[in-house]
């Protein structure tokens, strides 16, 4: 890399912020795109550093973190699984928007049974539901955040 | 799920950014689902048309042969659920050679305007 | 004041030129995934938002990296443009808190 760096500066939180309540809307799938890891990331640190999360609202290719059948390889991470640990252990508020992943084939076991089709996959902690909880999580939450 | 509204201003509102062109991606058909979601709600909200999203602008559409939903269509109907503050960057149209003549609806505005529309939201969803 | 992230490499795409076309005098961007390449200070003379970002800095736009994306790209160690920080997750999680709300660019 050219020249050599004066450091960079390193930012650090200089006061304690009031704690915030977040909404994150994640729209990346697992994998295929980065979006969705750092929205992991944002959440932990939120959480670690006093904030509280609001809501997930998981929507356009976002769903497929709700998929049970999203399985990574053995020396790699679960995206889907670290989603529903976080979840679990902070009792997060976790919704998937229902049209938009009815149409990219992450369904409840409800869901399937209503289509006529087999296989529910929808792991659990996730609630499917409609924008209307975005819209909510929009107007409820001290900040919301899109990760795309 | 049951959540305690909170002791929040009365005056929050939410501003959608549409930066991407229809049918390529989901991302401009999912984006204008949210802002009609949110008039529905009763919530105050406005959209912004930047950059890709400009595209979205022009009628009118005929989706047919691609097998899309028409985006001209479905955005026709933001008035409906009560979302009148549709603000259109000027700069991105001029950039794509388009002129106010292109566009079927919203209100063309200023750099100047889209950074007071930013920094006076309250809730931003980037689409 | 707004936070704007960046997460698209600002050789291939548009998104951070169109972010500094609005970023104002008290706002923060912060570049993160692939956005960081966009922070490359260069030898070999000024990009096209090299002196954007200088004008936006000298009026006080903050400007930030996500430290653990430059080292994921081996930037670790790498010379980046005057005006940014380096900043954490927990440092994401502050400019969040911080902003009146936030935009992403992608």
């Amino acid at each position: 890399m050219p020249g050599n760096p004066t450091p960079t500066k390193l930012f650090k939180k200089q006061q304690t912020t009031s704690p915030m309540n977040f909404s994150l809307l994640i729209l990346g799938p697992p994998y295929s795109t980065q979006a969705s890891a750092t929205a992991l990331r944002f959440a932990r640190a939120a959480l670690a550093n006093g904030h509280s999360i609001y809501r997930l609202f998981f929507y356009h290719d976002g769903v497929h973190n709700a998929s049970a059948l999203v399985t990574a390889a053995q020396d790699e991470n679960s995206l889907p699984q670290q989603w529903q640990a976080l979840i679990e252990q902070h009792h997060l508020d976790s919704v998937v928007c229902i049209a938009a992943a009815t149409r990219r084939g992450v369904l409840s076991e409800q869901e399937v049974k209503r289509h006529g089709k087999t296989g529910g996959n929808l792991i659990d902690g996730h609630e499917l539901s409609g924008l209307g909880q975005l819209v909510d999580a929009s107007l409820n939450a001290d900040r919301v955040i899109t990760f795309g | 799920m049951d959540k305690q509204a909170t002791d929040k201003p009365a005056n929050k509102d939410i501003l959608l950014v549409f930066r991407h062109a229809p049918y390529g991606n989901a991302l401009a058909r999912e984006g204008l689902e949210a802002a009609l979601a949110c008039g529905a709600m009763g919530a105050k909200t406005s959209v912004l048309y930047i950059n890709e999203g400009i595209w979205q602008l022009l009628a009118p559409q005929d989706s047919g042969a691609i097998d899309c939903k028409n985006q001209a269509a479905m955005a026709s109907a933001l008035p409906l659920y009560d979302v009148d503050d549709i603000w259109v960057d000027e700069a991105s149209l001029k950039q794509r050679n388009l002129s106010s003549a292109d566009i079927n609806h919203g209100k063309i505005i200023t750099t100047a305007r889209v950074q007071e529309l930013l920094a006076t939201s309250n809730s931003i969803l980037s689409f | 004041m707004l936070l704007h992230t960046v997460n698209k490499s600002a050789f291939d795409n548009s998104g951070l030129g169109d972010c500094l076309r609005v970023a104002a005098p008290n706002d923060a961007v912060l570049l993160i995934e692939n956005g960081v390449y966009g922070a490359l200070n260069s030898s070999q003379g000024e990009t096209a938002h090299s002196q954007s970002i200088k004008q936006l800095n000298a009026n006080g736009t903050r400007f930030f990296v996500l430290k653990a994306d430059c080292e994921a790209r081996g930037l670790g160690g790498a010379a980046l443009l005057p005006a940014f920080q380096t900043t954490d997750d927990a440092g994401f999680v502050a400019l969040a808190a911080e902003a009146s709300a936030i935009q992403s660019w992608y």
